[in-house]
């Protein structure tokens, strides 16, 4: 039997990223749509493109605001990266240094994760990235989705840089235990964080906004 | 009329469905006479954007209809063209025949 209800990942996209104005009348046409025998693919295809020409004529008719909530998003990122920063990096040293083996005790998949990966403060990063990105779109309200989405998007500048350095540490294969290969991926999970996790965070934390906002309205 | 003297491409196509569509028209009926006529996949969002921008130099006319099960209970926005905007595509259809008229190289062509 075929599905006729839109799928539900690039409703929930629509519903947050479609140009605010025409939101309700614009989901409601697609869905009539797909109700009236209009493919998924073409549901997909088609919130895919409204997002991309809503943001992009949304950023185009506000460049002062993206600019303005870019300075506030990178002012924010450089206060806790020059405070919070050095006070996880701190707080993560002291653990290790203090209580490590107590921590990982003798398994080595945990001990991985806190020394390599670091997960617990990945996520109070993750926490960061999203308050942040909460605090840029709660002050650009109306043009919240395109707003949201091009401070996501810088991130991705440092980042590549990010990448181009890992990619040349991979390369030079001088580092003790570079063989075992944990290493290697822990390099990997860093560019990981940087280009995709990060980014998401942000984006997730301003959309959340934008959910709050349309339930309100 | 309008800011530039002209409507844009994209801005001609939209009034002209909408046109043929008669009033009441909204989003994706209007996308696929577009589709149809052109043979282009057009973008339901791109034509809700030019339709706010004809709409805000007031070419067309919107308004909230009602809502159905099916649109999971979401309005439709009906739209319209003004006098203006009728004005407009006349404009527009001089222009372009004034500038077909006497080139050789679009004699003879058929799409």
């Amino acid at each position: 039997m075929r599905n006729s209800e839109p799928p539900r990942l690039s409703t929930w996209l629509l519903e947050r990223l479609a140009p605010r104005h025409r939101r309700e009348s614009l989901v409601g046409d697609l869905r009539e749509q797909v109700h009236g025998g209009r493919s998924r693919w073409w549901y997909r295809r088609q919130v895919f493109g409204t997002i991309l020409v809503g943001l992009a004529a949304d950023v185009g008719a506000h460049k002062l605001l993206a600019v303005r909530a870019l300075a506030i998003g990178w002012s924010a990122m450089y206060l806790v990266y020059q405070f919070v920063g050095p006070l996880i990096q701190e707080t993560r040293m002291t653990l290790f240094s203090r209580w490590g083996s107590a921590l990982w005790g003798e398994s080595e998949i945990v001990r991985q994760l806190w020394v390599y990966y670091g997960l617990p403060f990945v996520l109070v990063t993750c926490l960061i990235f999203m308050a942040i990105g909460w605090m840029v779109a709660g002050l650009h309200r109306r043009h919240l989705p395109g707003v949201v989405v091009v401070f996501s998007a810088t991130l991705l500048i440092p980042a590549t840089f990010q990448a181009l350095e890992i990619r040349r540490l991979l390369e030079t294969e001088l580092w003790p235990g570079w063989e075992c290969g944990s290493f290697r991926w822990a390099l990997l999970y860093q560019a990981w964080l940087s280009i995709v996790a990060y980014p998401l965070c942000l984006l997730i934390g301003g959309l959340w906004t934008g959910r709050s906002d349309g339930e309100a309205a | 009329m309008t800011k530039h003297g002209v409507l844009g491409g994209f801005e001609l196509l939209v009034l002209l469905a909408l046109i043929r569509l008669g009033n009441d028209a909204y989003g994706v009926p209007i996308s696929n006479e577009i589709e149809a006529s052109s043979g282009r996949s057009v973008s339901v969002g791109s034509v809700y954007i030019t339709l706010d921008r004809l709409e805000r130099k007031g070419l067309v006319s919107s308004r909230l209809g009602e809502s159905t099960a099916e649109r999971g209970g979401r309005a439709k926005t009906y739209f319209r063209p003004t006098a203006k905007g009728l004005r407009e595509v006349r404009l527009a259809r001089r222009t372009l025949m004034r500038l077909w008229q006497g080139v050789p190289q679009l004699e003879g062509e058929t799409v």
